[in-house]
Order: structure tokens, then sequence, then C-alpha cells
């Protein structure tokens, strides 16, 4: 089970990178890239404790499917 | 592995250190001895020799132990070796591989091309042993003739050791096509260390503490934007490696106070060097108290380069020699251009100004050839760079020119800058310049900046109007 929620994503990619985005927006279209994603697992582990492996950001793509695959890697545990 | 081994060339690819039980290589969880290391090379060798006349390896390896042994084997068999980090046609047309060699772990190496000859035996001089390609921002990246002169001058550099007790662990970030590969690994294993991959930051980061923690690192080479944003978003990653290199990009004050006010005790290392030099030619190492601290100088020459300022119209340029710098590039599968010698030793022109500071270190201060023209007019982007990120807020500058479109790239540092601050000093240089604020910088997986995804990113802004 994870306590990480697509509002979390978006919230911390306000933080990190300033961008407003939507639960569907392709964060990387919209300028983040991989020192910022480092930025935003950061920011999540500090705010839920969890190390979110940056696969599920690049994979993941938009605030939803980072959710999904964050979600998928917890139930194949 | 105790007393002191040698770090000439034939010491530390063929001495009694290979037949080791103690562990050379940590990575993916696994530790490896010398003596694995030593049959995986031995594999790569037989390979190597079963197909004669082949001058140029290419190695592709999905591990990085693979990249390793792949060059140890190769270099045993008396050939030169690259390793395949998706090279494109026109950087594989410059070293003409002979033998594509996949070298994995788990298994024997397996030939995956053979070309068909046409080339000469003896078309590289007998001491290259290896490329190292620019990074290059335009165009396919140059290839470097790297010798084993070279490569034995910095294994032998002592300006680059860290002071230990007992066996050498560091830390490897760098991917095994970059030049910091020889000093994360290869200048380790020569002075019988321990190699611990780190996981890219792309993933496993969070791996980091515990690795280091585990394996005691002493040092660690990472970009200029990685440890920036490491020491700014998660310190714990870096806080127990006593030594922390740095080269590629400039290393910014801001990022040494942050260290300092994050509570780390860190040492940080500036390097220098161009890529035509092996790896660094210069060093600097930074104070522990960073107070008064207003700018990070490239250093002085380590030992195996001897440098030389000249003259130029717009400033100093810095010139190196000596055993590190490299024979010359590579094309067509030979040696095209290859650098002036004196004294027996090849020099380079780095194209890079420089003035010395007070203490006699040198500080960088433009590219010989940063100047642009906007709209006609000649502007120094070195010197706008420079001024941005004198104001405050502003962490830092890059200019970049594409086409019609000329901007200035500004990283803020912090909540609060207002574009009021910077406009008036770009627009002084050029009014046509425009101005970007951004809170980061995308880089490339070496940790360079990316000029080109900048660009990118101010275009998709321009258009969807998304500017202040």
């Amino acid at each position: 089970m994870s306590d990480i929620t697509t509002k979390m994503i978006i919230d911390c990619v306000r933080e990190v990178a300033r961008r407003d985005v939507s639960g569907d927006t392709d964060i990387f279209t919209a300028g983040v890239d991989s020192l910022a994603v480092l930025r935003c697992r950061a920011l999540l582990k500090k705010w839920t404790g969890v190390k979110v492996p940056g696969h599920v950001f690049f994979g993941g793509r938009t605030p939803e499917g980072i959710v999904d695959l964050i979600g998928a890697d917890n139930a194949g545990r | 592995m105790t007393g002191r081994m040698g770090t000439g060339w034939d010491a530390v690819i063929g001495d009694d250190r290979w037949r080791s039980s103690e562990v050379l290589w940590v990575e993916g969880g696994t530790e490896h001895s010398w003596r694995r290391v030593d049959e995986l090379a031995a594999g790569v060798e037989a390979a190597v020799r079963a197909a004669p006349g082949t001058v140029v390896v290419l190695v592709r390896a999905a591990s990085r132990l693979g990249a390793f042994a792949g060059q140890l084997g190769a270099w045993r068999a008396g050939r030169v070796v690259a390793v395949d980090d998706g090279l494109g046609p026109a950087e594989l047309a410059r070293i003409r591989p002979d033998l594509v060699l996949s070298v994995p772990v788990d298994g024997p190496p397996e030939v995956v091309e053979v070309a068909a000859g046409g080339l000469p035996a003896d078309r590289l001089p007998p001491e290259v042993v290896a490329v190292n390609f620019t990074s290059g921002s335009t165009g396919a990246r140059k290839a470097v003739a790297v010798t084993r002169g070279n490569l034995a001058a910095l294994f032998g550099c002592r300006g680059l050791d860290v002071p230990v007790e007992g066996r050498l662990v560091a830390a490897n970030f760098a991917s095994p096509a970059y030049d910091g590969w020889w000093f994360d690994t290869w200048k380790t294993a020569a002075v019988g260390g321990v190699v611990v991959c780190l996981p890219k930051v792309t993933d496993d980061v969070f791996a980091w503490p515990e690795l280091v923690e585990r394996y005691g690192v002493h040092r660690v080479l990472l970009p200029a934007a990685v440890v920036a944003t490491l020491v700014q978003s998660l310190p714990e990653c870096v806080e127990d490696i006593p030594w922390v290199f740095s080269g590629g990009e400039r290393f910014r004050v801001a990022t040494v106070r942050q260290a300092r006010d994050a509570g780390l005790a860190t040492r940080f290392v500036n390097l220098y060097g161009p890529t035509e030099a092996t790896f660094a030619t210069h060093g600097h190492v930074l104070p522990a108290d960073p107070t008064g601290l207003a700018e990070i100088p490239i250093g002085t020459p380590l030992d195996g380069c001897a440098q030389r300022l000249e003259q130029r119209d717009n400033g100093t340029e810095l010139v190196v020699s000596g055993p590190v710098v490299c024979l010359g590039y590579l094309d067509h599968g030979r040696v095209v251009d290859r650098f002036p010698t004196e004294g027996g030793h090849a020099v380079y022109r780095t194209g890079d100004l420089v003035r010395p500071d007070p203490d006699g270190a040198l500080v960088f201060v433009a590219r010989l050839d940063s100047q642009v023209k906007v709209n006609g007019v000649r502007v120094d982007t070195a010197a706008l760079e420079t001024e941005v990120t004198a104001l405050p807020g502003a962490a830092d500058c890059r200019v970049v020119q594409d086409g019609a479109d000329t901007v200035a790239f500004v990283r803020v540092g912090g909540p609060g800058t207002s574009p009021t601050e910077v406009e008036p000093v770009v627009k002084r240089f050029s009014p046509a310049i425009a101005v970007e604020l951004l809170d980061g910088f995308p880089v490339k997986d070496g940790g360079k900046v990316d000029a080109r995804a900048l660009m990118e990113l101010y275009r998709t802004r321009t258009r969807t109007g998304e500017h202040v």
C-alpha cells in the first residue's frame, strides 16, 4: 500500500519545478528533467517516508501514471 | 593487498594483484574479487586473440564490470579498446572498430561483429590503448587517442590521491565511456583499491547512503550539477563521503555554502581538464570553511601536467602539456590530427581563458570563443553570464544561441527573485537577448547543462505564452 497520491505528485512538481500540471500532463514535456525528478523523490521521501524509485517517474510520465506504477510496484511485493 | 603496488601500465594490467581473492568490484549487490575480474578478462582476451588483425575493439556491456573486464582483456591482447555507450555512425566512423564484443558477467564474451578488414594492422601507433570521446555540444563527438603513458600518468598522479588508512574505496558514478571512468575505476584498481558502483541518480539513489556506509567510501567524482542537487535535496547521499571531486562544469560557491549549511563535513575538490588530457590537469581543494569564498579556482597543475599561459587578444589562454596530454584525434580509424610535442610531450591548447588568483591558482574566465553575434553585435556570453550570476538571487546563467534566438537562461537561487533585476543587465549587452528564469537547468546524463533542452523549453514556453 502506498500513501502517495496524484495530488502529491502534482504538488511536488509545483514545488520543485514551479510547473502547474494536471493529473494527465506529461511532466517531462512540461520541463521536468532528471535532476528535478531527483528533487521530487527527495520531497516525497520527506513527506511520506516512501523511497520512490526513479523508474516510476520515467515510466509513468504523468502524475496519474506515476501513482499507478507506484501502486503496481507495491502490489508486486 | 598490502604494500605499495606498481602503477605503471604493465604492473597494473598484468601483475599478481589479479590473483587475489579480495574484493575489487561491488555492483548491483554483488561483490567480485580480483580473480573473478581476471577470469572475465581472460575470456575477453581469448576472444580478441581469436580475431587476428583486429586493432580496435568495441566493448558492449550491460554492466559496468563487463566494460571494465572488457578493457582489461582487450589491453592484455594488445588492442585499443572503446566502450559503446550508444555511439552513433559518425562516432563509429572515427574509430572504425574491427571487432565488436559483448561482455556479460555470467558467461563468456560473445562476438557481435568482425569488420571485414580493409584497414592495415599498423594503422594506429602502438602506444594507443583507448579512446576518449569529447562531449561536444554540437555535431559528432571527437575521438581522442589515449595512450598507455597517459593512463599510467593518471594512475601515478599523487595530486588526485586522498588520505586513507588501508585500501582506497572509491565510488563509481561515471559511465565507462566518460573520462571520469579512468579515475573512478582504473586509478582505483591501480592502487589496489575497491570500486563501489553507485546506482544511477535516475534510479536507486536512496541506496547510496547504505553503500557508502557499508563499504566506507573515501571518494566520489560527480558532475557539479549533481553535487548541487544532492547537497540541496538529498545531502545524506554524500554526507559520509569524506572527499567529493567535481569536474566538467563550473563548481558554484553556493553549493559549498549549502553543504556547510546542511552540516556536511565533506571536502570538495574542483577538478579541471579537457578530455584531450585524459582526465584532469588541474585541481583545487576547497577550504573546509567557505566563509569569504568568492570564487572557486580550477587550481594548480596536477603532477603529469605542465601549464603555460599565452596571451591572446581577449585574454590569457591556458596551454597544457605533459604525460597526461593525449596523442591527438582519431578519424577514419587513424590518428589524423596529432597534437604538437615539446620536449617529448604533447601540448594542447585548451581554448579556455584563465587568470591567476592571488595564490597562483588559476580561475576560469571564459571560453576563447565565447563571443557570439546578436543582431550583428558581438556579445561576450561569458562576461554576461558572470555579471548575471553575481546578481542577488541568481544562482547561474547560461546563454544559448540557436538560429535567430539568443536566450539568457537564469537559474534563480530561490523564491521571490524578480526578473527586473536580471533584465537590465542582459539588455545592456543586447536588447535582442531574451531572458528566461528557471528553477533548474536540464542536464544531460553526464551532468552537463543541456543547451538543446533549454532552447526547446524556451520555444515551448514561447508557443504556449507562458512567459511572464
